[in-house]
This record gives C-alpha cells, structure tokens and sequence, in this order.
C-alpha cells in the first residue's frame, strides 16, 4: 500500500480547509499580543492558523480516548503508564506527558532507565547508535518517533530526535472582522451589588471586543520524513508501521479534529487531503490505513516491550515553598 | 558551476544568527553555509552512520569558502507566544518572540560554490541535501539539491572581497566555513581537527573559552537592495479607487495647538503622515510620496502647487486649531489615502497631550466654502524679497498678492486692504507673534489683508511662500460669508 510513496525522502501534504459556517474563523493567539499575521514581499498577507507546535498536541490527541488513553483500535502500541503516589495519586503515560518518555515521572524510573539505556546503548561519553536508540525508543514508545523526543533528563542529554511528522495551518489573503457586545448585569450596570461570599470585580457590565478573520485560503501541510523513518533502519514492517501511523493521525486529524477553537470550526474542501510529494501518490482512506495499522501494529508485537504497555510506579513529594519549609 | 538550491515548502525560514539570543526576534537571512554544513553533519551522523570521516571531508572543502547567492525577495516576520516559564505561578509566562524570513514556496535560493568536487563528493552532497528535512528550527521545512548552474547568473548577495556589484547596499554577516589551509594556520591544538572544529558544540566551546567555533569565518555579503522587506502594496480586489484630493479632520485634546503654532503643527503633520506612508508602502524608500514629501527624486522642491496642503484651521474662531484639511490638486492614490486613514494622533512639544486626530471627511473636492472677500487667518509672507525699484512696500505686497493669486488659479481680487492683525479670532493677534518659519528657518515677515474678488472664490486657500504649511491662509470674512 505505501510502496509508491516510500521510495521518496518526504511525503508532503495539503488540504484546503474552510470554516464550516460562514466566512469568519478565530485563529490562535493570546490575548494581549493577537493573532500570527505576517506579510510576504509580495504584499500577500497571511494568518499562521495554527502553529507546528500546536499540530503536533493535536496529532498526538488523535489517537487518545476519553480518558487519555490509547484508544481501542490501537492497542498493542508501545508505550508507558506511569502511576504516581505519594503527594499525587494520578496516573500518566507518554502519550499525553509534555515530553514522553523525557517526563521525569517516567525517565528517573531507576528499573526503567537502566533498560532503556543499557537497550540503546546510551552512556555518557559514548558515541551515539541512533539505530539503536530508535530500536529502543519504538519498543518502549512507538510514538515518540513520530512527534519527536529529547531526552534532556537522561544522562548528558544528547539524545534530539526530530519530528518524524510536523505540519501547522496558515491562511492566505487574510482579513480582520472586529466586532464586540457587552456583558450586561441587568441587576447592577455599576458592579455594586454582590454576592456576600463572592467580592471579585466580576460585576457589572463589561464591554468587550473580539478580532476574527477571513481568508482566501486556508490550507493545512503536513510533511512526513520517510528519510529519517528509513534511517532507523528499523525493518520493513515498522517502518510501515510508523509511516501508516503518521499517515492515519493525518487522516483522523481531518475526521474529528478540525474544531480547533470554539469559533475555529473547519471543514475539508472538495478535494479532500492531497499528496503534493511525491506526486501521483495517493493517501488510503481512514478505515483502510487503520486495518493496515493493525496488521503492521501484530506484524511488529516482538518489537514491542512485552507486555506494550511498560507500567511504572513512581512515588512523588510535594516540593513546599521557602516560607511553608521553615 | 556546482551549486546549491534549496527552497522552503512550509514559505518560512527560521534561523537563530549565531551568537543572537533566541528572543531577539533576529533572524538568519542568507541562510549560511555554517549552519547547512552542521545540518549536513547531523545528516550524516544519522542517516548515513556507515559513511567513514575520509567520505564526508571532501564535502567539507566543498562547501568550505564564501559562497554567492542568488536570493528571491523575502520578509522577515515573527510570531509572539507565551510559553511556561516552569514558575508557580502558571499565569506567569514569557513571551517569546519566534522570527522567521517568509518566502514563496515555490521561491529557489541558489548558492554558488566556488570549489570542485573531488572524487564522488559531489553524489554524496547530494545524497546527503536530499535527505535534508529542515534547516533551523524543526517548522523551517527544507528541500535541497546540487545543481549544475550557468556561469552568467546574476548574483544578488556576494561576499565583498568579490566587489560590490552596482546599485548594492544592504550588507550582512555571513557565517562561513574557514577553509582548511587557513584552519592550519591557527594556534589550536593537533587534536582539535577541522572536522572537529566544525562540530564543536557550545558546551565545548563556553569550557575552553572560546567566543565563537574557530572554523567558523564570519564574512561580509553585500545584498542587492530590494531583496528583503521590501513590499509591494497589495492591490485592491475590487479594483475600486476613489477620487479623492481632500482629508478633513477634527482635532480633539485638553489643549489644542494655538493658531500662532500653525506652522509647526502642519510641518509634523506632514512628518508623521510621511512616517505612515512610508510604513505602509514596507519602508521603501523609492515609494515615497511626492505628493507628502513635496519633492522631487533629487530633494528639489516641487514647484506647481500639486503636492499636499497641510491647513490646519480654527473653525470655531477661539484661536485653537480644531480642524485640519490636507488636499491635494490631483486625487490621492490608494496608499496615501490609506496612511491618511491610519493618521490618528500627533504629539505636542512642552509636555502638552497629544492632539488626536477624527478623520470626519474624504472628499472628491476640497473647496467647502464660497465667499467673495477672505481674511487673512495666518501670516501671509513673501516668496520673493523686496527691493528698491520695485514700487512702495505695500503696493510691491498687493503685486505679490496678485501674483500669487495667478499662481493658484485665482481670480485677480479687485481690491486688497493691508491689516495689523488678526480679524477672525477671539481676540486679535499681531502676525510678528505668529511662528513664521520652519524649525530652524529664520522667521519670515509676516503681513496680513482682506481681499475683494468680483465673484465668490472657493476655499480655504493659502498664498504665499509656506503656504502648504499653513501660512498665508485666508478664510472667509465672518460677516460676508
């Protein structure tokens, strides 16, 4: 299935997307220093809609379920749990910590570093194997490869490995539409009035203004390094595993997750997502890549840590303040 | 000749300069050949593992050198975000100024290399530019190759040791690789290879003290001007194009200028609409109006009347200026209009607040009123000096009034009667008390009058050397509007 797209070094994506009503979207910002515009020499100006870094939590969110964690479909990926106790009796995995297996809830897991390093041949002052590592870190957290990893906690830090798969939103020919309102109190315009438990300056009318765009194309690019996966020269099954997997959070992203903000509602346009690199290749369709997952997912059970799903427990204090220490 | 062309899919170039902070909002452009080879070592180390050091040397003294470069016109941008400072506090955020060079996607960046391959050096470049996924930070998406490139390619950025090509101006500082003869000469250690050298990370460097990589040889490339940040005015959509020659505004501020300060008020006026127009045109110092500048390509002043008037103006005849029209002979094109609009505020000097600025009118004409006999509202002073021979003094100013009457299109007004001050106002003021003269300029003799014109003229108008400033400016007689 991907044998005519994984002769090339990079597979690049796109698709135009548009709001799913009307013309208006809201996109990322924060509120006192407003949206990502930029201006190209031409005059064209454009609107990062959303940023690599942001594409990369919603990739990664695809494939998680409700309560965080892999979603059924996918099971027998690799990954790690860890339960916390101690000050926290949470519990956490690779998929959703900011920095995977580089969590410190998952990294200073002494059984488990030593594994990890022992298995990918990984000690200070040593040169790095980054086949090795890459066969270590799909056996513990297949993912990782995908999204990227460094592990700046584990020894001298000097294991980066890029994103696999990044891609971000912009817009084109972009223009602000400013409107406001106001909150009323219809009880007390002044803000005078207040609940007997609640003195907070939340009374009150407060007039308030919001800036939202339109553009005269929004398009999504992903760019999927098939260099860097062949790299790790990690087989072809698990290679086309990672590649099928990046290709299907792809997909998914399109499915269920173009509701990026309350009032940034997209849609796909006519024409769906489109391989621009190499051209001619096609991508399958969501359900066709997802049986293609699985098989790949079994074809590679031996790869994987046994069970997948590495558990850890991990004890935690809470860190008390100067003041509250004395 | 080899050559290098990369392009940027994602349109985005993000590259720290050596030795900037991150949150400097600088950013790398060209992209330098220091940083494409420590791409290329990350390549090799890996994606290539198997590749002995004797392999990848060649590639070195192949990109080793100053490069020229033939670049597409680009911007530099950035993008502002929050992110965690890891503080108890989760509110509390830094912001992070993320700077990048925004080029078209389908825009190639060339790079001519002066040195030949040995050997298979040049497949192995090229294998190792294919693999080549980004260069910068992780979103600057790259594609590159060598190329065979033609020898008479105009390049637009060129060390400077080559000679600057015409017209070239803007410089930068490149980061290059110092070829390896001249790596010899320095006084490093023998265990310290060239190689190694350009691998050297900034741990390594801070513990030996070093202030820079010592192969790495910063050099001087001279840009062709136009080739970055310089932008080209979006044009409209719908093709609509207003005629306008007039902008009328109302002024609001605790202390509103005095009408003494008429010359200085529209003399900053025009500064600022200046400072705007040329923001909006991306700082194009070859876009400049004429028609706000009042000037020609070579700075002479222009002499037909047809660049803007700046009138400040006090309607409510209190001696505070509280309107101001800018009108112009022929209509305002779209990006004079556009700085017009964005024209919201100018400051005051002595601690005064800034007077704000309504636009209230755009309009086709810029004749509001018609009257038959107009007063002087500011100083009326001479273009021309007198001397003897040339009549008395007051008929030498009638002639001058009747010249410049001519000038401006005027009917001759059939009679002019010379008075000592202001008529207009709430209480007269003498035209020696006015500002007569520019900053700095020595101030004019100032000299007042009604005029009589047979039919109704229009206006406002002004007459008379500074008159685009405000001088000279005549209103109608209160009472015979």
């Amino acid at each position: 299935m991907l044998d005519q797209m994984k002769t090339n070094q990079r597979l690049l994506l796109e698709a135009e997307l548009a709001p799913i009503q009307g013309d208006r979207f809201q996109p990322t910002g924060f509120p006192d220093i407003g949206p990502a515009t930029y201006q190209l020499a031409d005059g064209t100006r454009k609107l990062l809609v959303e940023s690599a870094q942001s594409m990369a939590n919603r990739l990664e969110a695809v494939i998680l379920g409700p309560d965080n964690d892999l979603i059924p479909e996918l099971q027998g990926l690799s990954y790690v749990k860890a339960q916390l106790s101690g000050a926290s009796d949470a519990e956490t995995n690779t998929l959703i910590e900011a920095h995977r297996l580089n969590s410190p809830y998952i990294i200073t897991d002494e059984k488990f570093k030593e594994a990890f390093q022992s298995e990918a041949d990984y000690y200070k002052g040593k040169p790095l194997d980054w086949r090795k590592i890459a066969k270590t870190v799909f056996k513990y957290d297949v993912n990782a490869l995908l999204h990227g990893l460094f592990l700046a906690n584990l020894e001298d830090g000097r294991v980066k490995i890029p994103r696999a798969l990044s891609g971000f939103v912009e817009a084109s020919d972009v223009g602000e539409v400013v409107s406001g309102g106001v909150k009323n109190n219809p009880i007390d315009p002044t803000g005078k009035i207040r609940a007997q438990k609640h003195d907070k300056d939340v009374y009150g009318n407060v007039p308030y203004q919001r800036v939202e765009f339109t553009a005269g194309q929004i398009i999504a690019h992903f760019n999927l390094d098939l260099g860097l996966i062949k790299s790790y020269e990690l087989g072809d099954e698990a290679t086309d595993l990672l590649i099928a997997l990046g290709l299907y959070k792809i997909q998914k992203f399109f499915h269920d997750g173009l509701r990026l903000r309350t009032a940034c509602d997209l849609r796909l346009k006519n024409g769906g997502v489109k391989i621009s690199e190499p051209s001619g290749a096609t991508i399958p369709a969501t359900e066709k890549l997802l049986r293609f997952v699985q098989d790949k997912i079994n074809a590679c059970s031996s790869m994987f840590a046994n069970p997948p799903v590495t558990h850890i427990d991990t004890a935690t204090v809470a860190k008390l303040d100067k003041k509250e220490g004395e | 000749m080899l050559g290098i062309e990369l392009s940027f899919p994602a349109g985005r170039y993000h590259a720290n300069p050596w030795g900037r902070n991150v949150n400097e909002g600088e950013v790398e452009w060209p992209p330098s050949p220091y940083r494409l080879i420590r791409a290329l070592i990350d390549v090799w180390k890996r994606r290539r593992p198997d590749w002995s050091i004797g392999r990848f040397q060649p590639i070195l003294h192949i990109l080793s050198g100053t490069p020229c470069y033939r670049l597409p016109e680009a911007a530099t941008a950035h993008i502002r975000t929050f992110q965690s400072s890891n503080k108890k506090d989760p509110a509390a955020k830094q912001l992070i100024f993320d700077a990048f060079v925004a080029v078209k996607k389908t825009d190639r960046i060339l790079l001519g290399l002066k040195n030949d391959p040995d050997g298979s050096a040049a497949e192995d470049l090229d294998d190792l530019l294919s693999e080549l996924n980004f260069l910068g930070r992780s979103e600057s998406w790259v594609k590159s190759k060598l190329v065979e490139l033609p020898d008479d390619i105009d390049w637009n950025c060129r060390p400077v040791e080559n000679g600057a090509a015409a017209g070239v101006t803007d410089q930068s500082q490149v980061a290059c690789l110092m070829p390896e003869t001249a790596f010899k000469d320095l006084p490093l250690p023998d265990t310290c290879s060239w190689l190694d050298a350009v691998c050297t990370n900034t741990r390594d460097l801070l513990s030996k003290g070093w202030n820079q990589p010592p192969a790495i040889q910063w050099s001087t490339y001279e840009m062709k001007p136009g080739l970055l940040n310089h932008f080209k005015p979006k044009q409209r959509r719908s093709g609509y194009q207003p005629v306008a020659r007039c902008a009328r505004y109302a002024l609001s501020s605790p202390v509103l200028p005095h009408v003494k300060e008429t010359i200085s008020f529209a003399e900053r006026i025009r500064k600022h609409v200046m400072g705007i127009h040329r923001n909006v045109q991306g700082g194009d110092p070859g876009l400049i109006s004429r028609r706000f500048s009042g000037k020609d390509d070579s700075a002479a002043p222009l002499q037909d009347h047809g660049h803007a008037f700046f009138l400040p103006l006090d309607e409510d005849n209190d001696n505070r200026i509280d309107h101001l029209l800018i009108k112009v002979k022929n209509p305002f094109e779209e990006s004079e209009l556009l700085a017009l609009d964005r024209l919201r505020s100018v400051w005051q000097s002595g601690g005064k607040p800034d007077v704000e600025l309504i636009l209230t009118e755009i309009s086709e004409s810029a004749d509001f009123t018609r009257a038959k006999t107009w007063v002087s509202a500011t100083p009326f002073v001479t273009a021309r000096h007198y001397r003897k021979g040339r009549g008395s003094y007051e008929q030498w100013l009638t002639n001058e009034i009747m010249r410049e009457c001519e000038f401006h299109n005027l009917p001759q007004p059939v009679n002019v009667n010379w008075i000592q001050w202001t008529l207009t106002g709430s209480h007269p003021v003498r035209w020696m008390q006015f500002m007569r003269g520019k900053k700095g300029e020595r101030p004019f003799r100032g000299h007042g009058c009604i005029l009589n014109f047979d039919t109704p003229v229009a206006g406002p108008f002004a007459l008379g050397a500074r008159c685009h400033f405000g001088l000279g400016m005549f209103q109608p007689m209160p009472d015979a509007v």
